[in-house]
């Protein structure tokens, strides 16, 4: 006797295994679920998986998650250890890695992540071979690069979240000065994604006014409205989230989450992500850090042309060499 | 620049939040995501938790439209709020009576309701706290506002699982399946298997016996499924947050744009399918600007109503017990 399932509906055709923009997250800690329950709430992907170790948690997280689907457009939800969940992924973003301990060394930490990322990235690959990679684990310019050595993909499909949540921070710190909305802000930061990132002084502006027509010092030392003071607070950014509520999770999770639009729409919109740029800015090595890049379907297409003061270029150059030193 | 006028404080769609813990948070996350609010006010008592999350958010800002968002523990911020949810509560100790753990939850209300009150006198109180039924009645009495201005989550989560674990069986999105769960947010909950459809066609036309004892294809499971869901996710990952949080930003999105969905939540039903006591239990309910315009009267069958009634009873028993 047919089933009321079978009463209810007559099959036309058997629907699609995997929908066209799959996006695999690995990694459920924080940063990985702020990542997923923004896309979930954005209607960013049409179907999302989870992998990472723990069992249970990514089984809760995934039940957690679905239970709230009635609320919003259907995705389509998986969760397991197992890598061939991720397969027909578009985009998989990766979360996963150590935390520093304490005392140890950031070579160590390196290393440490390095051989995290080598159990994971072949596997991705060989699940979704048309995939492009977005590393978010830490520190992301150096994991990336790691990403891109181990993934044989081409560089313009190994993307780093680098300083585009940097410059989210810097533009919403000089929205609060401006007194207007942080999307109407506009201002970047580049280079290493931590301590020695690159605020562009000479591009901040609203409506096309910029700050250093308005105060020629803006952002240097003899700069007495103090502009560069807002720099110290973003690269303090992190260390000071962490000591009031434990870990950063929110802004991370809207910076991947937009990026993973841009991706999957083609909407070819300009973001600071980290990539290769060997050649850019007088840069000698083979390293990756964060420029403004025009994100697509098939990666990254462009690299926008800043042109940077002396003093900016230098500090790339050296957060190049120092990164490769590492290398 | 040029200042062209000065911004005085106007209320737009602000919405306060107490209580920052994952439900909290979680809630605040996801109405900023889907741009349900132009201000948001985070109120608690961990300062540095509070400093900590509103930076966090703040610095995503550039990625969506603007919002106003603040945080602090004086009550003072959430003043001009159109809706405050609650969502603070205690935990059971081990070896605590049911009795000590409402009595302590009533008491933490004392605290907050009143200043909630005071601050946005025309404010709608949406209470998340569990257990829900009874702390949405607590939170009315506390508040002195009319009983339609004061909601409880209720089984708007419940029948948002019951949807999902539905759709799975039915191979069709959860959005186009539709099912209630009313009653009390818990081990009691009533599902109303008369109304399950998918297209207009129901269920029960197809299996008469969905949802009984007698039934061969075990619909029930899922109801017990549902009921088993937030143990089994705290055992799984520690607590539960994005379903109920999707569930709380769907009921402000409701009721800041009146847009005048129905959903299950928690309200006064004294009079509603038999109850005579004064309780609140979650039915379909209107949703608009002014807080509950209509309750759906749903036919329920006579094992459904003395379910109802039930549930009525033994909140009654329990509220009579507390102190004010």
């Amino acid at each position: 006797m047919a089933t009321s399932v079978e009463k209810l509906k007559t099959e036309i055709q058997t629907p699609v295994a995997h929908s066209g923009s799959k996006v695999t997250i690995v990694g459920v800690g924080q940063v990985g679920m702020a990542c997923a329950f923004s896309i979930m709430t954005q209607g960013i992907a049409s179907e999302l998986t989870l992998i990472d170790v723990m069992e249970d948690k990514l089984k809760g997280e995934l039940m957690d998650m679905q239970h709230g689907l009635a609320f919003l457009g259907n995705i389509k939800m998986t969760a397991g250890s197992d890598y061939a969940l991720s397969a027909g992924s578009k985009l998989c973003i990766v979360t996963a890695g150590a935390r520093q301990r304490e005392g140890e060394s950031r070579l160590n930490l390196v290393q440490r992540n390095a051989d995290i990322l080598k159990g994971m990235i072949p596997k991705l690959v060989q699940h979704s071979p048309n995939t492009l990679l977005l590393i978010v684990s830490n520190p992301v310019d150096l994991m990336t690069y790691v990403a891109w050595k181990l993934s044989g993909l081409p560089k313009e499909r190994v993307i780093g979240s680098g300083t585009n949540l940097d410059s989210s921070r810097f533009r919403f710190l000089l929205s609060e000065r401006f007194n207007v909305a942080p999307n109407s802000t506009h201002g970047w930061i580049i280079g290493e994604h931590g301590d020695s990132s690159v605020p562009v002084w000479s591009g901040v502006n609203v409506a096309g006014v910029r700050l250093r027509d308005l105060n020629p010092a803006a952002g240097t030392d003899a700069d007495t409205e103090n502009w560069g003071e807002i720099h110290t607070q973003v690269v303090q950014s992190a260390y000071e989230i962490i000591r009031l509520k434990g870990y950063t999770s929110w802004a991370i999770g809207l910076s991947v989450s937009i990026l993973t639009k841009a991706i999957l729409k083609n909407s070819r919109n300009v973001f600071a992500v980290s990539t290769f740029v060997q050649g850019i800015h007088g840069v000698e090595q083979p390293v990756f850090l964060s420029v403004p890049c025009v994100v697509g379907e098939n990666g990254i297409t462009d690299v926008i042309q800043q042109t940077l003061t002396e003093g900016e270029r230098s500090q790339l150059q050296k957060s190049a060499a120092t990164l490769n030193e590492v290398q | 620049m040029q200042t062209k006028a000065s911004v005085d404080t106007v209320y737009g769609t602000k919405v306060t939040v107490v209580g920052v813990g994952q439900v909290g948070i979680s809630i605040a996350f996801s109405i900023m995501t889907q741009g349900i609010a132009s201000e948001m006010t985070l109120v608690d008592v961990m300062e540095d938790k509070l400093k900590g999350e509103l930076m966090d958010l703040q610095h995503g800002l550039t990625f969506l439209d603007n919002m106003k968002i603040t945080a602090g523990s004086d009550y003072a911020l959430s003043a001009g709020s159109k809706l405050c949810i609650v969502t603070a509560g205690a935990q059971m100790r081990e070896g605590e009576s049911r009795l000590d753990l409402d009595q302590r939850n009533t008491n933490i209300l004392k605290d907050i309701i009143p200043k909630l009150v005071q601050y946005s006198p025309d404010t709608i109180l949406l209470i998340v706290s569990d257990p829900v039924d009874l702390l949405t009645y607590v939170a009315w009495k506390l508040s002195g506002l009319p009983k339609e201005r004061v909601i409880g989550s209720g089984t708007n989560v419940d029948s948002s699982r019951f949807r999902f674990l539905l759709s799975e069986r039915f191979d069709v999105a959860p959005t186009s399946i539709h099912g209630w769960i009313i009653g009390e947010h818990g081990d009691s909950s009533v599902p109303v298997w008369s109304g399950v459809d998918v297209a207009g066609v129901r269920l029960r036309d197809l299996n008469p016996a969905a949802g009984t004892s007698e039934d061969t294809e075990n619909w029930n499971s899922i109801h017990r499924q549902v009921i088993q869901s937030a143990y089994e996710i705290i055992r799984l990952k520690g607590y539960p947050s994005w379903a109920m949080a999707l569930s709380v930003s769907v009921l402000t999105r409701a009721i800041l744009n009146n847009t005048r969905n129905v959903y299950a939540v928690s309200t006064f039903v004294k009079g509603i399918h038999g109850v005579q006591c004064p309780v609140f239990l979650s039915v379909p309910c209107v949703l608009g600007e002014n807080g509950i315009t209509d309750v759906i009267q749903q036919t329920l069958t006579e094992d459904e109503r003395t379910q109802f009634q039930k549930s009525a009873e033994t909140l009654n028993e329990v509220q009579s017990n507390l102190v004010f």
